[in-house]
């Protein structure tokens, strides 16, 4: 589903080039639950957002379903992301000015579905993360579990076929973070492939398979916890 | 609708920085419409004149003593046979079989003696029944035509001017003078560069209302370079009277600049102001919007995350732009138009919805502008001064 072959990124300082990502192989299969681990500054996030196509600026070759993600154009990476990508991020990043039924909408609404369809997912997305009765709040009125759990389902309203999590529970205390967690898996288990980038080994259980980072190296490439029905490589 | 709702939130939440925001933008936009108004108005619109360009106005001056007293009745009579003249005064006026007023200055008109060719020449339209023509001389029956703006104020219900008579002068004094019968309504002229009102007029037969005390020789030349009659014009009046020098000719457009001067001056200082002011909201619009954007670079990030490409974040940028603006520009204009009634009372051709009016109408009728001011004789048309030079 996603190959990586000798994937790089770099920056030009005066002492030269920094390099972010070096020779990244990677190959992750459909439905697999991968953890990206690594001290600050290894490079994960920078590889959740080349993932993502929300960086552009690194070499090497990166397929998305077989689509040449190195080749195409950025008109057409947006187009990918949208057919295939979901996000969560650590501090939620919900649009403060939106309520929680707005911000649902807000992926929908870059996805030329008609409002009448949109206000239907919308309204499923709130029924199935057991939101409804919050839907006319600001994110400023809810407390971070919950403004997580509408980040997530924010993430998935479009169903994406991936969901990358950064620090997806970094802010919050461990009850909801093992709630966003479960959720995670159960997203997981209906199908969705999810990359989260995490420091918790806790977190990491959730999953099938991590993968480590240093100075931007993958390091280590683990099966944990769970098992994948299908094995999946670094190489 | 949700993304309008959106950008109101967004910007209410500078409820500060959007009020002065907008009322810079609105100023700025009121004085720049104001001033482009009074711009148009005075500089840049076209003299509503027909054939502006092909008139020619040649002043007569006295040599010495007092103004044109000199003018013979033989050389007046040998002008009014070949020339086209109006001579302007202004004075009360009587209507008969209606009391006069206490205040004379309650009941005043204007009057011009003008020739038959006069009204063509200027291309002052006829309104009701007809101008003069050749017939009325001094033999026959006292006539006027009058303009709009008399019918209007004197004859305000309703009734037909047309064969009403009216006297020049008020009191036992004007008892001597003759009653005009009213044959005809043209239309109104502005007399003067700025003139919010069209006075009420009175127009009589050169014929018959004697000679005039100065005058100037208005033509209308058939070639593009109007100046090549002033030549012949000079040689006829030679002809007629040796001792009459003839000076400046200058076409019509020469005279209402020369008039505007002062106006254009006004107009061009306001006019930079008017463009300073469109900087400044340029500016400023630019300054508010780097503002929003700036403040909004980690919600772009997130809508780009979420799949928002780039021309939905410049949709959404350009959109809430366009909204202030229209705040701006709502505020602006309301108070152009609040600007300009005050302008309108003190300048003709300055309307408090010009910036609407004058983009998307026009008049169906002409107007004419400043020609009052030109105390002349007019000859007819071109085929009329052919005819002279043939003479």
């Amino acid at each position: 589903m996603i190959q990586l072959n000798h994937l790089e990124k770099a920056f030009e300082t005066k002492a030269g080039k920094f390099f972010v990502l070096r020779r990244v192989n990677l190959e992750i299969r459909e439905g697999e639950f991968l953890t990206i681990m690594g001290p600050s500054g290894a490079g994960k996030s920078t590889l959740l957002s080349i993932l993502g196509m929300l960086d552009a600026a690194w070499t090497g070759e990166y397929f998305l379903y077989g689509h040449p993600v190195h080749r195409m154009k950025p008109k057409e990476r947006i187009e990918l992301n949208k057919k295939y990508i979901g996000f969560v991020f650590q501090s939620y990043h919900l649009l403060d000015d939106l309520t929680v039924y707005e911000n649902l909408d807000v992926p929908l609404s870059y996805r030329n579905i008609r409002s009448s369809e949109r206000a239907a997912i919308v309204a499923d997305s709130l029924d199935r993360f057991n939101i409804v009765g919050k839907k006319d709040l600001f994110p400023s009125q809810l407390s971070g579990g919950q403004q997580q759990l509408v980040a997530v389902a924010r993430a998935v309203v479009a169903k994406p076929k991936i969901i990358l999590a950064d620090e997806p529970t970094g802010n919050l205390h461990s009850a909801q973070a093992k709630e966003i967690m479960e959720l995670f898996r159960k997203l997981n288990d209906e199908g969705t492939t999810i990359i989260q980038v995490t420091h918790s080994e806790v977190n990491a259980s959730y999953g099938h398979r991590t993968i480590f980072i240093r100075d931007g190296w993958v390091e280590k490439d683990k099966l944990t916890g769970r098992p994948y029905a299908t094995a999946a490589t670094t190489t | 609708m949700s993304t309008l709702r959106y950008a109101w939130r967004s910007i209410a939440k500078h409820p500060l920085y959007l009020t002065l925001s907008t009322v810079t933008l609105g100023l700025g936009i009121g004085v720049c419409v104001s001033n482009f108004a009074t711009v148009d108005a005075l500089v840049l619109r076209p003299l509503l004149l027909p054939d502006v360009d092909r008139l020619v106005i040649i002043g007569r001056e006295s040599t010495g003593g007092p103004d044109l007293g000199d003018i013979s009745p033989a050389d007046y009579f040998a002008f009014s046979d070949q020339l086209t003249s109006i001579e302007r005064f202004s004075g009360g006026v009587a209507i008969e079989g209606r009391p006069e007023p206490s205040n004379p200055s309650r009941q005043r008109a204007q009057r011009s003696a003008v020739s038959e060719g006069y009204f063509q020449t200027m291309g002052i339209g006829l309104i009701r029944r007809r101008l003069f023509t050749s017939a009325d001389r001094q033999e026959v029956a006292r006539v006027a035509v009058v303009n709009e703006a008399l019918v209007r104020r004197y004859f305000p219900d309703g009734a037909n001017p047309i064969g009403q008579r009216i006297r020049i002068g008020l009191g036992r004094a004007a008892l001597k003078n003759p009653w005009l019968e009213i044959v005809g309504v043209s239309a109104d002229v502005r007399h003067l560069p700025a003139d919010a009102l069209v006075l009420p007029l009175i127009y009589r037969p050169l014929d018959q209302a004697g000679p005039p005390r100065f005058f100037t020789i208005a033509l209308l030349s058939a070639t593009a370079d109007p100046f090549s009659l002033s030549a012949p014009v000079r040689r006829i009046v030679r002809s007629l009277d040796n001792r009459q020098p003839v000076s400046e000719a200058q076409s019509l457009s020469t005279v209402i600049s020369n008039q505007f001067t002062g106006f254009w001056y006004v107009a061009t200082i306001m006019g930079i102001v008017g463009a300073l002011a469109l900087l400044l909201c340029a500016v400023g619009m630019y300054s508010v919007m780097a503002f929003f954007v700036t403040e909004r670079t980690h919600e772009i990030g997130i809508r780009m995350a979420m799949g928002a490409a780039r021309g939905n974040v410049i949709g959404q940028v350009i959109g809430q732009g366009l909204k202030l603006a229209a705040v701006g520009l709502t505020i602006g204009l309301i108070g152009a138009m609040f600007i300009a009634r005050g302008l309108a009372s003190m300048l003709f051709g300055v309307g408090a919805t010009d910036f609407v009016q004058e983009r998307f109408s026009c008049s169906s009728r002409p107007r004419c502008w400043p020609v009052g001011s030109l105390h002349g004789a007019l000859p007819r048309s071109t085929r009329w001064w052919r005819c002279v030079i043939g003479k």
